[in-house]
């Protein structure tokens, strides 16, 4: 046996309220992240990220209560990502019990924000973010600000500075595909696993429960984030994983 | 293993375990338990257990990563009431670029395989190590969390 290949839901988080995240069948609450979290976990999620989406630096304090309250109850993996721009706002995030932190357009902005962010807390809790769009054949540029501006850096340079400055994983969306369930963006994945001896996660794209293995397969990923293709109570995540054991990839499945 | 001793917590942990209070040191805490680290530079461990800490080295073994960052499997080598009630085999969430190698192979409690398999459970006598996170592996980890608790002091 290996390590396994993990599945990862994301929830979108607005203001406390969970606005863009997985539909599940018999929720009290489908809005609150905490109702959600004990969900997925109970399904065999490996992890769960949560997008704070709130504009407002003001009310983080409420991102801040609902990551204390999902991980005094969730006992798997929380990392959260979302406006986070100083080692002040990674420390407060921390204290509030997330494990790992996930930044994006600041660390483009100033990359070493990676290196004192995986210096102070430790490369473990530092996941770069990277929003990619097909350029030419092979190259794709990083996209920041909620993928509305591009900063004409290649993103897998980008990625092997972010490892080399101590990133411990990167969550890689591809823009091309994010929301089309087209599936993964298959040769980007190739393209980062070439370069890159920390673990990618890919996000954008999946529809099917083929998209995840293709993904792990073919794309080499290490774990796959998924949203949308649970959304509509298509598949489960135990179902996903039953499936991809099917084909030889290594997946947590227990009864608890 | 620098903020420990600047903290004035090494002596007293070190006090605590010749008092004879079960220690349970998880992920860097199972690596401090050991003699000698490799991370940074060479430094000196609390030396409760025979052994020293090494990075992962997985060239061998292409496609694997360093970190280990996921869930794996850990198999007890050996009985120990830290794993009572448990199943042969079970999942756990592990975050590490280093690894504990023991001298005294009686020492290793559980093992796991990333490419080599390697320690990921440790005890002696009343001193306990896990490398993965039991507080992060849902079921399994807090009922070796609830073992431990329940160990006589």
């Amino acid at each position: 046996m290996a390590l396994a290949k993990r599945i990862i839901p994301c929830l979108d988080v607005d203001a406390g309220r969970v606005v863009k995240g997985i539909n599940f069948v018999n929720l009290i609450d489908a809005g609150d992240p905490l109702e959600l979290a004990r969900h997925c976990d109970r399904e065999g999620a490996d992890e769960l990220v949560f997008l704070d989406i709130t504009a407002t630096h003001i009310r983080r304090d409420i991102m801040h209560r609902v990551v204390h309250q999902t991980a005094d109850q969730i006992f798997i993996p929380l990392t959260v990502g979302g406006g986070m721009r100083t080692l002040e706002d990674m420390r407060r995030m921390l204290h509030a019990d997330a494990d790992k932190i996930a930044i994006n357009s600041a660390a483009a902005r100033d990359p070493s924000l990676i290196t004192r962010g995986a210096r102070t807390f430790g490369s473990q809790c530092i996941v770069v973010t990277i929003d990619a769009k097909s350029r030419d054949a092979n190259t794709w540029e990083v996209f920041v600000h909620g993928s509305r501006r591009a900063t004409a850096k290649d993103a897998v340079a980008w990625a092997q500075e972010a490892q080399d400055r101590g990133a411990g994983e990167i969550l890689l969306t591809s823009m091309d595909r994010d929301g089309t369930r087209d599936g993964y963006d298959l040769d980007l994945l190739q393209a980062m696993h070439a370069c890159l001896s920390i673990p990618v996660i890919a996000s954008g794209g999946a529809g099917t429960l083929a998209h995840l293995r293709n993904a792990l397969l073919i794309g080499q990923a290490d774990a796959v984030l998924a949203a949308s293709i649970f959304h509509f109570r298509e598949y489960s995540i135990g179902q996903a994983k039953r499936y991809l054991q099917r084909y030889g990839i290594p997946v947590r499945l227990e009864a608890p | 293993m620098h903020e420990l001793i600047a903290r004035g917590l090494a002596e007293p942990v070190k006090e605590a375990v010749r008092r004879h209070v079960p220690l349970l040191g998880i992920c860097v805490g199972m690596q401090m338990l050991f003699e000698v680290g490799l991370e940074d530079g060479v430094h000196q461990d609390l030396g409760l257990l025979p052994g020293r800490v090494q990075r992962l080295k997985l060239e061998a073994y292409p496609g694997l990563k360093v970190p280990q960052i996921g869930w794996n499997q850990v198999k007890p080598t050996r009985p120990s009431p830290l794993f009572d009630g448990m199943n042969p085999v079970f999942w756990c969430y592990f975050v590490h670029s280093y690894h504990a190698v023991c001298d005294r192979e009686c020492d290793i409690l559980a093992t796991t395989c990333h490419g080599l398999t390697i320690s990921s459970a440790v005890s002696y006598s009343h001193i306990f190590g896990v490398q993965f996170h039991p507080e992060k592996s849902q079921h399994a980890g807090l009922r070796i969390l609830r073992n431990f608790a329940t160990l006589s002091v």
